[in-house]
């Protein structure tokens, strides 16, 4: 198997079904927790494994969904005091999601974690980034408010990864340039 | 607001470099051709982008013709032929600097803006009468982010989503005429959406030495409070981390959309855009946090 499946990641079958799949994350995300390491070095290494953990369920749920991207939300297994906004977002109704956020007088910390949701779908990250946080803050024993407050401290981190992932090197541009000019001279005497 | 999406040459493909070069001299040629000579020094690269983004959906046989450019006399180019998508391009490079021009008269005033917006804006006029619906849809953001920057708004993602807007919208005019399914044409969308947004954003902190200097509005200057008292170097130092995510987010989302596109049809997927979305941006991000040049230009 590829060492970027995420099936593997997760140590699941292609076939398990979407429960099974869910266990092996929440599992992996225990193990991976980084309040569990107080060694620094420990630390980024688990904090380095969440986030490939967390990538890989992401993309089993994009693939199965293909529609649907990004965190499932199933009212069953989440029984908080805001499934409705949850099955809107779901169904990628942000505005009847925010309206009925709006109209709520009870601002938990899933409220706060909510509407970082919406604005994070729509691209509005900075505003996402303090939502989240504020939900962390109100909620710390939370495992998905500690998942997205974690997934945004990590979101340069994540890029450069990718980016380095491709094979990037830091070469310096002014040798391109060199090249260039060479080829150029080359040409002009063919 | 322009000039910083780029390719990164030390890890790009011979062909793909090719591929770019005429797609520059394309759009700088259908502007000639269709606008006059004057136009063409407002060519920018973001524009040359759109215009790789868009056709890179179409996939279709592409047509080169060498030529001498006068800039470069002693090689010899290679350009793209007027096509379809290049008009298009061209017409919106024009306007978009247009619009930048009258930017620049809010922000600074000056000769130089005032004579080159009035000899634009006859331009301006004719791409008006050619796509009034999208054109329209642009100056309705236009507006908008000028009542925001008026009333000193501290929301960075409201204000940049407005410009996020207008490049969506016009990637999204082109893409709605080619036959591809609609999750692909909103990734596509999602993709520009973000990359617009990484534009206004950068372009935003790049400028806060100038907007400081001339007591205009800049956005992040709002955000983190910024006061006379502090210098730019502690205020970039207090706000590092922060404006490390706000650079950078803009950039992962643009990543997921156009990696989802992969994941539902691949051919869609072109190295050079790859090249530019990752590699590119990275390294214009990182200059730009790291203070060393100035990369957009005015």
């Amino acid at each position: 198997m590829a060492r970027n499946d995420p099936y593997s990641i997760l140590g699941v079958n292609r076939n398990d079904d979407d429960e099974t799949i869910k266990k092996a994350y929440r599992d992996l995300v225990k193990k991976y927790h980084p309040d569990k390491y107080s060694d620094t070095d420990l630390k980024d290494l688990a904090n380095e494994k969440l986030q490939e953990v967390n990538k890989a369920y992401d993309d089993i749920v994009k693939m199965r969904k293909n529609k649907d991207f990004g965190y499932s939300y199933d009212q069953d297994t989440y029984s908080g005091s805001f499934s409705q906004v949850r099955s809107h977002i779901s169904r990628g109704a942000y505005q009847e999601a925010e309206n009925i956020l709006r109209s709520s007088s009870n601002r938990n910390a899933e409220w706060y974690f909510l509407r970082g949701v919406i604005f994070q779908k729509q691209g509005w990250s900075d505003q996402a980034f303090s939502y989240f946080e504020r939900a962390y803050q109100m909620e710390p024993s939370n495992m998905e408010y500690l998942t997205a407050y974690n997934q945004m401290k990590n979101t340069a981190r994540t890029y450069r990864s990718n980016v380095y992932g491709r094979g990037y090197s830091s070469a310096d541009e002014d040798f391109c340039r060199l090249c260039q000019c060479l080829l150029c001279t080359s040409l002009c005497c063919r | 607001m322009i000039g910083y999406i780029k390719t990164y040459q030390p890890e790009l493909k011979m062909k793909d470099l090719v591929r770019y070069n005429a797609y520059y001299c394309g759009v700088c040629h259908a502007i000639k051709k269709d606008w006059g000579q004057i136009p063409r020094l407002t060519l920018n690269y973001d524009c040359v982008f759109i215009a790789l983004f868009i056709d890179s959906f179409k996939q279709e046989q592409l047509n080169y013709e060498n030529f001498r450019c006068p800039v470069h006399p002693v090689i010899k180019k290679k350009k793209l032929l007027y096509n379809e998508s290049l008009e298009f391009t061209a017409d919106i490079n024009v306007y978009l600097t247009y619009l930048k021009f009258l930017d620049n008269i809010k922000d600074e005033g000056g000769f130089k803006y005032k004579s080159g917006e009035k000899y634009l804006r006859k331009l301006a006029k004719d791409i008006e009468g050619k796509y009034p619906d999208l054109v329209s849809t642009i100056k309705d953001y236009m507006i908008e982010l000028h009542s925001l920057e008026e009333s000193g708004s501290d929301n960075l993602d409201e204000v940049s989503h407005c410009y996020a807007q207008i490049v969506r919208d016009i990637c999204i005019y082109q893409l709605k005429k080619l036959n591809i399914e609609s999750d692909i044409l909103s990734l596509a969308g999602t993709t520009a959406y973000n990359l617009g947004k990484w534009v206004y954003t950068i372009d935003a902190y790049e400028d806060m030495e100038e907007d400081i200097k001339n007591n205009s509005y800049n956005p992040f200057l709002k955000r983190f409070d910024y006061t006379k008292e502090e210098s730019l170097e502690d205020f970039k130092q207090r706000i590092f981390d922060r404006a490390t995510f706000i650079l950078y987010s803009p950039l992962q989302n643009a990543a997921t959309s156009y990696g989802e596109i992969e994941l539902i049809d691949d051919t869609y997927i072109d190295p050079l855009l790859q090249n530019i979305l990752y590699e590119g941006l990275y390294s214009v991000t990182e200059k730009i946090l790291e203070g060393e040049e100035k990369i957009g230009k005015k």
